[in-house]
C-alpha cells in the first residue's frame, strides 16, 4: 500500500455516505444516531443518500423478507466501488426471533457484510462503535488502483455489472464479457 | 341479541331454509352452506342494511378437535346505519375449495380475498383480478394452512448468492 493509497483511505473512512436500508425498528434507533444528541456526523458519516448510486456504505437496519432479497440485493450491486455494508441488529444478521417461511435468516446469505452489529435493536452507541471499526478497516484495506480486487481475479465481473436475475427465474445467463 | 339481530336471522331462514346460528357476548354468528352464500349475502346487504365488508379471512380446523370441516371461512358484516354486526361463516372441504366472489356486492371484498387466496388458497368464483398479494408470484404454497411447516419449504433462501468478486 502507498501513501497515496493511505491517503485515499482517510477520505473514505471519513466520508462514508451511508444508505439506510431501513425495514425496521432498528432504523427508528439509526435516526436517533443520526440525531443530535448522538451526531454520527461527528464521524464524517452523517449524509444519508436514499440513491444507491450516490452512497458507499449500506447499513441494513431490520428483518429482511424473501420478497425484498432481490430488491437488495439489486440495491447492492447497484453502489459503486469501494463500498461496504453493515448488518444492524439481530433481524439483519441472523433473522432475530422472526425464525418463520418468509424473514430471511441473515442477509449475509445473500449479500457480503463487514460489520455486525448486536442488539436489539442496538444503542446508537453501538451503531457508531460500528463505524469506527469500519473506519479502521477502510484504513488498514484498499488500494486506489483497486489491485486487491486483481488479486481476487474479479474485476471482470464487476466491470460486466451483470443484471441479477429477476426473481424467479429459474437460470442464470450472465451477460456478455466486459471489454476493456 | 337485538331485535334487528333477530329480524336478521329471521329474512335468512326465509332465504336459506334452518341455519345453524351461535352468540358469543353479544355477537352472532350464521353457517350457511357454499351454494346459499351469495344468495344470502345479497339478501343481508341489499334487505338488512348490511353496508359494510370489515373482513373476510378463514380458518384451518386440521388437527383441531372436534372440527368437521377443513376450512371456515369467515365474513365480518357491519351496517353503519344501526350498528348492527353479523358473522357469516361458510364451511369448506377439499378439493373443492371454490366459493363464489363478494366482489359484485362489496367492492371492497377485493384485497380482502385476494389476501385469503395467498394465504389459505381458497378459490373466489367472480373475482376480477385474484393474484396473490403478500407472498411473491412465484410463490406456490399457502403458507397459513396448517400442514405447511412454519419455517417454510426453504423458500426464503432459494436466491442466489453475491459475494464480493461479483460485485
Amino acid at each position: 500500500m502507498t501513501k497515496l493509497d493511505e491517503l485515499a483511505n482517510w477520505c473514505r473512512k471519513n466520508s462514508l455516505w451511508p444508505l439506510p436500508f431501513a425495514t425496521a425498528c432498528c432504523g427508528i434507533e439509526f435516526m436517533a444516531t443520526g440525531a443530535s444528541k448522538y451526531d454520527i456526523a461527528r464521524f464524517g458519516a452523517e449524509a444519508m443518500r436514499f440513491s444507491p448510486r450516490q452512497a458507499d456504505l449500506m447499513i441494513v437496519a431490520g428483518r429482511v423478507v424473501m420478497k425484498m432479497v432481490p430488491v437488495l440485493q439489486r440495491i447492492w450491486q447497484q453502489m459503486h466501488e469501494p463500498k461496504w455494508c453493515i448488518s444492524m441488529g439481530a433481524c439483519a444478521s441472523t433473522g432475530g426471533v422472526f425464525d418463520n417461511y418468509a424473514v430471511v435468516q441473515g442477509i449475509d446469505r445473500f449479500i457480503p457484510v463487514d460489520i455486525y452489529i448486536p442488539g436489539c435493536p442496538p444503542r446508537p452507541e453501538q451503531v457508531i462503535q460500528a463505524v469506527m471499526d469500519l473506519q479502521d478497516q477502510i484504513q488498514r484495506g484498499g488500494t486506489i488502483s483497486g489491485t486487491e480486487f486483481d488479486l481476487r481475479s474479479r474485476q471482470l465481473t464487476k466491470r460486466a455489472l451483470v443484471e441479477l436475475p429477476m426473481y424467479g427465474r429459474k437460470t442464470f445467463a450472465p451477460g456478455p464479457a466486459a471489454v476493456e | 341479541m337485538t331485535s334487528d339481530t333477530s329480524a336478521t336471522l329471521e329474512a335468512l331462514k326465509a332465504c336459506c331454509g334452518e341455519i345453524p346460528t351461535s352468540e358469543f357476548r353479544g355477537d352472532t354468528r350464521v353457517a350457511v352452506t357454499k351454494d346459499k352464500l351469495l344468495e344470502a349475502m345479497r339478501l343481508l346487504k341489499e334487505s338488512r342494511g348490511f353496508d359494510l365488508l370489515v373482513d373476510v379471512t378463514c380458518v384451518d380446523y386440521l388437527n383441531y378437535r372436534d372440527a368437521e370441516n377443513r376450512f371456515g371461512l369467515v365474513y365480518l358484516l357491519a351496517s353503519t346505519a344501526t350498528n348492527e354486526r353479523l358473522t357469516v361463516r361458510v364451511y369448506l372441504n377439499e378439493p373443492d375449495l371454490t366459493v363464489s366472489s363478494m366482489y359484485p356486492l362489496w367492492a371492497g371484498a377485493d384485497w380482502l380475498e385476494r389476501e385469503t387466496f395467498d394465504m389459505f388458497g381458497i378459490v373466489f368464483d367472480g373475482h376480477p383480478d385474484l393474484r396473490r398479494i403478500l407472498m411473491p408470484d412465484e410463490f406456490t404454497a399457502f403458507p397459513l394452512r396448517k400442514d405447511y411447516p412454519l419455517q417454510g419449504r426453504g423458500e426464503r433462501h432459494n436466491f442466489q448468492r453475491i459475494t464480493r468478486t461479483e460485485a
